[in-house]
């Protein structure tokens, strides 16, 4: 059984009506192969993963047709993550350089991320220092996972990113996970709170991380922006430990306690238990059945398959291919219901 | 008229004369008898190797090893956070015999037996070759569990960006039986051990190794000496066994289990349980080699 | 490339609280689930294909060879190759080495089955493709930091395509001890004789002795030691940070040789590295007693199903 959707943008929508008018070029959802000719007409601008051959253009990648105004480009249904300015993702450092690290993001080329674009620890925002270069691997060293944003681009398409911003930075007390990159569905937000205590960042690039939702003070800096989140705290801390001064915003004092040496402490939290464990890895496997079946991946899927697996009491089940369908025709007949 | 071309000394020279060679038994543990502990008489000797970091002698029987540590020195490259550890292993003489170790190891008829040594010549020629541009079996697999049984018990993170490497020389093994190998991965593992500790490389333990078979009435005999007892007991339920010890965490850091037929849990347990006592016994005796020496 | 500080802790404290909880919530004795055919290469004695659902996959193919009696340790040939890496790596010797000298230690009949003449011998050689799932992943050729320890899986695959190997009935005389004479085969497929005799008729079972009925390659079963819980056919993430691995060989319903310690860290970090305890040992071997004939049973199913590509479900 194959469930293929295709993860659409949101700029496709209001070109709907433009596309009867040109009418020899294909429909939106069709899928072109390489050297597949899209079109003769010389009025479209030719874009990513198509190439010309005289007057016509033929398509250079397997994948959908994507078309902006008057750009006609190919969006490649698998390969390569292609980072884009302000997206969210997740990177492997692969190399402590010089006054840089080269990160893993999946993508064609290795990541760069300056010295001069992370938090500096110990206080408020300040220039780099020579002290700052020589313990650049007490800050980030190979291996760990952070959370981050594509800064801009170079010219040969490499990514230059940053994790100036409270909610970027190192991550832990979690697991990692990887799907295809195609399966990611962009959104406003890539970070969510999850019932059972879990949050996760569905990195633009495929990257995963699954983690225990942080504690009350640490809360508002993973997720201020979302409304779950916040209300699902308040809940928290009107049982837990009452009314903290300062805990509904973000002052500069609270921003000078966060960007310590904690943020790039390698320790987990003590006592997770393992209830939390547990569904942290429920949720992976939720997230790797709606991979298997080549489902898009957005937050309230990942509620639905994981409200799914409830079904099957014992983890280890979620492995099986079978269950792993299950789960998704679940998710896609609930979408169906929703009517959405 | 005297040789012009030798410069003659002067007449009150005297004959070289060189001082008397120092005893060697002054290094050697106190001899055992077999019967007290069931290990075999062994004489070790360290730091015999003068361009090396560390080494160690060891001679049983008829075996002799010799193993040479070098490190830690630096590596050029990437940034790693902890040394690298390699183990080499190189069978100077009687390749031949150790060849044996694979086609032995199986059980044949008498007749096929008669065959396999018509072939065996065969046998040298390729092992020969083979020997020559890489390791042979037999090296591949000591090389390997001295490596897997070592990693724990040495302080890699201490030494950053540098590199740690052991070297093992067997040079002569007199074992014409199938369980040579286990034998001499037993006695390379603890002449290691001692070659460690004398480079002075931080280590969390010292590794003892012990080796023990389980016979058919199910009887545990520790350092079973295979040399005199030849091949009689194969085809029967034979269990051997090696396990390397570090007795600080009461952790098995090297096991290698032997058998023709079939075995079960118990008798695991018995056979381990042999090794540990050699290994305890052998760990007390490089404690007192080392105390000793120091 | 390696995990992260934190990543590594947290698989730890889940492998090794008294409730372990592994990073794809396997029960501890529970194998991934794979995907398996068997006699797809038209030119080979005998073939299996197995996969994984992470991507990884094996590939085995046997083919025989007449050969003059020299040593019965000649009798296979095994050759290991995974992804594109050097195949003078260490540790591709060392797994080569382990499945080869499984195969002899337990090879049906002890070789009887090879056996043609007084003189002449079946050869068989296995040649092992394993196509890991990290190939991706790699950096440079010679990073093998993401690959798993694929003896289990190997050695299932080579279960599978010895049981579905058939070799051509000899038509000459099988004694051939005064007059020599090179031995000549039936020519047609169809009348080839399994190595691996299957045992489809309820009456040859019930004749047969139980040791001769049961007789099947051998298999090797990996487990992760993480102090005292024990994790059967272990993820890469779980290889990474176990205490101790430990290779036991199962054959015909008993617990074999290799059984032995083993090194499932790739990527040349030690500090997870603690070795086991004894009792770590006799467990090993118990979880294997349980599991290892429902596996076999599975693979057997597979054997029965010729052709078509069969799911084994994991085993609970």
């Amino acid at each position: 059984m194959e469930i293929i959707t295709i993860s659409k943008f949101n700029n496709n929508k209001g070109l709907n009506d433009e596309d009867e008018e040109m009418e020899d070029v294909s429909n939106n959802d069709q899928i072109v192969t390489p050297g597949e000719l899209i079109t003769e007409d010389t009025v479209w601008m030719r874009g990513h993963g198509t190439f010309a051959l005289g007057n016509k253009t033929y398509s250079s990648v397997a994948g959908t047709i994507l078309k902006v105004n008057k750009l006609l480009s190919v969006k490649p249904l698998k390969g390569r993550y292609t980072p884009e300015t302000g997206d969210h993702i997740i990177g492997r450092v692969i190399e402590v350089g010089n006054r840089r690290w080269k990160v893993d993001i999946g993508a064609r080329s290795d990541a760069v991320l300056l010295l001069g674009s992370v938090n500096l620890p110990g206080g408020i925002l300040r220039r780099k220092s020579d002290t700052d270069e020589l313990t650049m691997r007490n800050m980030l060293k190979e291996g760990d996972l952070l959370n981050c944003e594509v800064q801009s681009l170079f010219q040969d398409g490499s990514a230059s990113l940053h994790t100036r911003s409270l909610k970027y930075g190192k991550l832990k007390n979690g697991i990692f996970l990887s799907v295809p990159r195609s399966l990611i569905i962009r959104s406003k937000n890539h970070s969510f709170v999850l019932q059972g205590n879990v949050s996760i960042i569905l990195g633009v690039n495929g990257y995963i991380w699954i983690y225990k939702t942080p504690t009350v003070d640490n809360r508002l800096k993973t997720d201020s922006t979302a409304s779950t989140a916040s209300k699902l705290q308040s809940g928290v801390m009107g049982r837990q430990s009452g009314y903290q001064v300062g805990s509904g915003s973000v002052s500069l004092t609270r921003l000078e306690e966060e960007s310590s040496w904690e943020i790039y402490s390698d320790k987990n939290d003590e006592n997770i238990s393992d209830a939390i464990r547990s569904n942290i890895i429920r949720y992976r496997n939720a997230i790797q059945a709606l991979a298997h079946s080549q489902i898009g991946i957005n937050e309230s899927r990942i509620n639905m398959a994981y409200e799914a697996s409830m079904a099957y009491g014992s983890l280890g089940s979620l492995t099986e291919p079978e269950v792993m369908e299950n789960i998704s025709n679940d998710v896609l007949n609930g979408e169906k219901m929703r009517g959405s | 008229m005297s040789d012009r071309r030798r410069i003659t000394g002067p007449e009150s020279a005297l004959p070289l004369v060189f001082a008397p060679t120092p005893n060697n038994q002054s290094t050697t543990k106190s001899p055992q008898e077999k019967t007290n502990s069931g290990i075999r008489n062994f004489f070790i000797k360290t730091g015999i190797v003068s361009n090396c970091n560390g080494s160690c002698f060891l001679e049983v029987d008829n075996t002799t090893i010799i193993v040479s540590v070098y490190g830690a020195k630096p590596i050029r490259g990437s940034s790693v956070t902890s040394a690298s550890f390699s183990v080499m292993t190189k069978v100077s003489n009687n390749l031949e015999e150790l060849s044996n170790f694979t086609s032995s190891d199986l059980s044949h008829s008498k007749e096929e037996k008669e065959e396999q040594k018509l072939a065996k010549e065969d046998e040298y020629v390729t092992t020969n070759q083979i020997g020559k541009t890489q390791l042979s079996l037999v090296e591949q697999k000591l090389s390997t569990y001295i490596q897997t049984a070592f990693l724990p018990s040495i302080l890699l993170e201490k030494y950053p960006k540098s590199s740690i490497e052991v070297f093992i020389n067997i040079l002569t093994n007199d074992s014409h039986t199938n369980s040579s190998l286990l034998s001499l991965i037993t006695w390379c593992a603890n002449c290691t051990s001692l070659a460690l500790v004398d480079s002075g490389i931080e280590l969390k333990d010292m590794v003892s190794t012990g080796i023990a078979k389980l016979t058919d009435d199910q009887t545990v005999v520790i350092d079973p000496s295979y040399s005199n007892e030849g091949r009689k007991t194969v085809g029967g339920q034979e269990v051997r066994a090696v396990a390397s010890y570090m007795s600080v965490t009461d952790t098995v850091v090297g096991l290698m289990i032997e058998s023709e037929e079939g075995v079960n849990g118990e008798m695991i347990e018995k056979v381990i349980d042999g090794c540990n006592t050699m290994a305890r016994e052998i760990r007390s005796n490089m404690n007192g080699f080392l105390v000793s020496t120091m | 490339m390696s995990f992260s500080v934190s990543e590594k802790d947290y698989l730890y404290q889940s492998l090794s609280s008294k409730t372990p909880i592994r990073p794809d919530g396997r029960k501890s004795h529970q194998l991934r689930g794979i995907e398996a055919s068997i006699n797809f290469l038209p030119n080979s004695n005998g073939s299996s294909r197995i996969r994984l659902s992470d991507g990884s996959e094996v590939i085995i193919s046997i083919k025989s060879k007449v050969v003059k009696m020299s040593t019965l340790a000649d009798l296979i040939e095994l050759d290991l190759t995974i992804d594109n890496l050097r195949d003078d790596l260490t540790f591709i010797s060392d797994w080569t080495n382990i499945l080869r000298n499984s195969l002899l230690r337990n090879f049906a009949d002890k070789f009887e089955c090879l056996k043609l003449t007084t003189r002449y011998y079946f050869k068989l050689y296995v040649d092992v493709l394993f196509l890991s799932s990290s190939s991706n992943a790699r950096t440079t050729k010679t990073d093998t930091s993401f690959l798993q320890n694929p003896l289990s899986m190997i050695s299932f695959g080579i279960y599978l395509a010895l049981k579905s190997t058939r070799l051509p009935l000899l038509i000459s005389n099988s004694n051939d001890k005064d007059i020599e004479e090179l031995p000549t085969f039936n020519d047609d497929w169809s009348s080839t004789v399994l190595l691996y005799p299957q045992d489809e008729d309820e009456e040859i079972k019930e004749n047969n002795t139980t040791s001769q009925n049961s007789s099947s390659p051998p298999l090797l079963f990996v487990l992760s030691v993480v102090k005292n819980n024990l994790f059967i056919d272990p993820s890469i993430e779980e290889q990474e940070i176990s205490d101790c691995g430990l290779v036991i060989g199962w054959c015909s319903g008993k617990v074999v040789s290799p059984i032995e310690s083993l090194n499932l860290n790739q990527s040349g970090s030690s500090e997870y590295i603690k070795g086991m305890h004894g009792q770590n040992i006799i467990e090993g071997i118990k979880m294997i007693e349980n599991v290892a004939a429902t596996v076999s049973k599975g693979l057997d199913e597979i054997v029965k199903d010729g052709n078509n590509s069969v799911f084994m479900d994991s085993i609970f």
